[in-house]
């Protein structure tokens, strides 16, 4: 966090370790622990593993979180009803990844990187959408680690305008594929100049107004697809990182949504015992994500892994870090 | 045009395309003329009702902006200086104006001064009221309160700017003061800016810069900056809420930073084109077309009216006088 006051780093750290001790509560009680679903400790787990590399925790820490994947993994595996591909490719490749680096092990998620590998042979070429597997898959070692892709004006609408104009679904499609072209933040960002210029323009008016519509997941990814298009200099930038540390509450979850919470519990759409897991930790662990990426100068959680994987002596075709 | 086209991406399939070079000049002139034709179909409304000659704040405000409206147009518009329809509307608030019982406010109510004022200078300045007729506000402003009632600084400046516009004599602070006073000098968090908040900015700018005519009159290089910045981020934030009544004022305001080189700035012309309703009108923010179809047809012009006619005006205006994209700096 170069560049940052002593008092604002110390700020920064507080955030992340309020979050930690959230999402430790959260995977550790036992009455809120049979209503996990196997996403939902998918998703603690990328959220413990975010604040305990910023906090730069030992990694013993970790592996209890990767064996509380691989035991609740065990479980639905055993019952047959877990399949892979009902989930985000790129969740299951990164919670691989977290698993293999602490000696736990799932066959399903073997499974499932094997036939993303076959599928991806088949295709010959790896499109555009497919970059953040193939780059997981690499790190895995089933692949030699992709290029990243040009990003077009087609990408993002012509002149930008699913950054201006565009639906949230195209806003996400948009810095979808800026993610890939930056190759997740490890990689800088290949895009045409005039697509570059446009980029500079127009994410911090998306990024403003999904913030102030408290869309904190898209703003979120806006915030990191700013990080990833190397604008972290603006003042957007700035505004924004501050924004979501102030939506943080004070027992470390993020997102002010008690009006959310009620409007889905008396609905019936979830159970007053699921609102911390079903709301609250999504939005919680996106934030964090952009949070460690937006303000850390070398974390990018696409290379985390591996790259502390090296130190861990778990994944043994990691390549030297930088 | 390679480098608007090289700007904005392929343009082939953009249903705003036409095939000559002037496009957006061409269609920022026909989405005028349109404005101006709805707005003298519907100019009756701006008046006060012979029944209740009285007019009511809604109707004073509109009038006022009518007459503000006409006064810039006729004023400066190069295309539309000599606009017949424009002189009608004009010729007809100057009969309201110089009606008894409109002209007798500025004696019977306690702070009529700005209404009256905006009408009556409107009217001086395109020759339809000559300057003796200017006396009586003169005069109400020696004796009454209008200089020391407390204001929002944006309506201090508008108050100075029409004083200005009218040749008044007068003591108030200078534009440097008031405008460093409001809000457009001011380091404003676009996440946290509510509506309010970007109509002191766009008003600010309108009475400091005389809508453009000259440099915003008491704003340092950093101001500018600064509020270049924040006008840009607005107006990009109100084109992503389709609110067409601030996207206008927006783009008058980066005419009025002369900041009009920008992607928004043209993407801001081209979605307020297109946002213009087959009558000429163009949508407030409270308009909504369910609404209107729910309304017999009297209803359903009367709500047209009242929800899109500020929006009309001000997008009308931004098109008579800002320059098209690319044509400064």
């Amino acid at each position: 966090m170069t560049g940052r006051s002593k008092r604002s780093i110390a700020q920064l750290r507080h955030v992340f370790e309020r979050s930690e001790s959230w999402l430790s509560s959260l995977g550790g009680s036992e009455i809120l622990g049979r209503t996990l679903r196997i996403r939902d400790v998918m998703m603690l787990a990328i959220g413990e593993w975010i604040c305990l590399c910023i906090l730069d925790r030992p990694g013993t820490s970790m592996r209890l979180v990767a064996q509380r994947v691989e035991s609740k993994l065990r479980s639905v595996e055993g019952n047959g009803t877990f399949d892979p591909f009902a989930y985000d490719s790129k969740l299951i490749l990164l919670m691989l990844e977290l698993l293999t680096m602490n000696g736990c092990k799932s066959s399903a998620f073997v499974h499932f990187a094997e036939e993303v590998n076959e599928g991806f042979k088949m295709l010959g070429s790896t499109p555009t959408r497919f970059v953040g597997e193939s780059l997981l898959l690499s790190h895995l070692g089933y692949v030699d680690p992709p290029a990243a892709p040009t990003l077009t004006a087609g990408d993002i609408g012509r002149g930008g305008r699913y950054l201006l104009l565009g639906t949230d679904s195209e806003l996400r499609m948009a810095c979808d594929a800026i993610s890939a072209a930056s190759l997740f933040g490890t990689h800088a960002l290949n895009a045409e100049t005039e697509v570059g210029m446009a980029l500079r323009e127009l994410l911090p008016c998306a990024l403003f107004h999904t913030l102030r519509t408290y869309d904190l997941d898209l703003g979120a990814r806006v915030l990191r697809t700013m990080r990833y298009s190397g604008l972290g200099s603006l003042q957007a930038f700035r505004l924004g990182t501050a924004f979501l540390v102030d939506q943080q509450e004070s027992n470390g979850r993020f997102g002010r949504l008690t009006k959310e919470a009620l409007a889905l519990t008396e609905s019936g759409y979830i159970a007053p015992a699921e609102v911390e897991a079903r709301l609250y930790l999504p939005i919680t662990v996106n934030c964090l994500w952009s949070l460690a990426e937006c303000t850390s100068d070398d974390f990018t959680l696409f290379d985390s892994f591996w790259r502390r994987g090296g130190r861990q002596g778990a994944l043994s075709t990691a390549p030297e870090s930088n | 045009m390679v480098a608007r086209s090289a700007r904005y991406g392929d343009e082939s399939k953009d249903p705003l395309r036409c095939a000559d070079s002037g496009f957006i000049p061409a269609m920022i002139n026909r989405m005028v003329d349109r404005g101006i034709g709805w707005i003298h179909s519907n100019f009756q409304r701006f008046l006060p009702s012979k029944d209740n000659p009285q007019p009511n704040n809604q109707q004073l405000q509109s009038l006022s902006e009518l007459a503000v409206f006409c006064w810039l147009v006729l004023e400066r518009s190069k295309s539309f200086g000599h606009d017949d329809r424009l002189w009608s509307c004009a010729t007809q608030v100057k009969e309201v104006y110089c009606s008894p019982i409109f002209f007798e406010r500025l004696y019977r109510l306690p702070d009529p001064f700005i209404s009256q004022a905006l009408i009556a200078v409107s009217l001086h300045r395109i020759g339809l009221l000559p300057s003796t007729e200017l006396r009586p506000l003169q005069e109400n402003l020696d004796r009454t309160n209008a200089l020391v009632s407390e204001r929002l600084p944006h309506r201090q400046l508008e108050l100075r700017h029409i004083l200005d516009a009218g040749g008044f004599v007068y003591s108030l602070p200078s534009y440097r003061t008031l405008y460093r006073g409001s809000v457009a000098a001011k380091s404003l968090n676009p996440i946290y800016a509510t509506g309010f908040d970007a109509y002191s900015v766009t008003h600010a700018l309108f009475y400091s810069s005389d809508f453009g005519a000259c440099e915003v009159r008491g704003a340092s290089p950093s101001h500018i900056s600064r509020t270049s910045y924040t006008v840009e981020m607005l107006l990009g934030m109100y084109i992503r809420e389709g609110n067409w009544d601030l996207v206008a004022e927006l783009l008058l305001s980066s005419y009025c930073l002369r900041k009009t080189s920008s992607l928004i700035y043209g993407e801001g012309w081209k979605r307020l084109i297109a946002a213009q309703q087959q009558s000429g009108a163009l949508p407030g923010p409270d308009y909504s077309g369910a609404k209107e179809r729910e309304l017999s047809n009297v209803a359903r012009e009367a709500y047209v009216f009242e929800t899109s006619y500020h929006t009309t005006l001000v997008s009308a205006l931004a098109g008579a006088l800002c320059p098209c994209p690319n044509q400064l700096e």
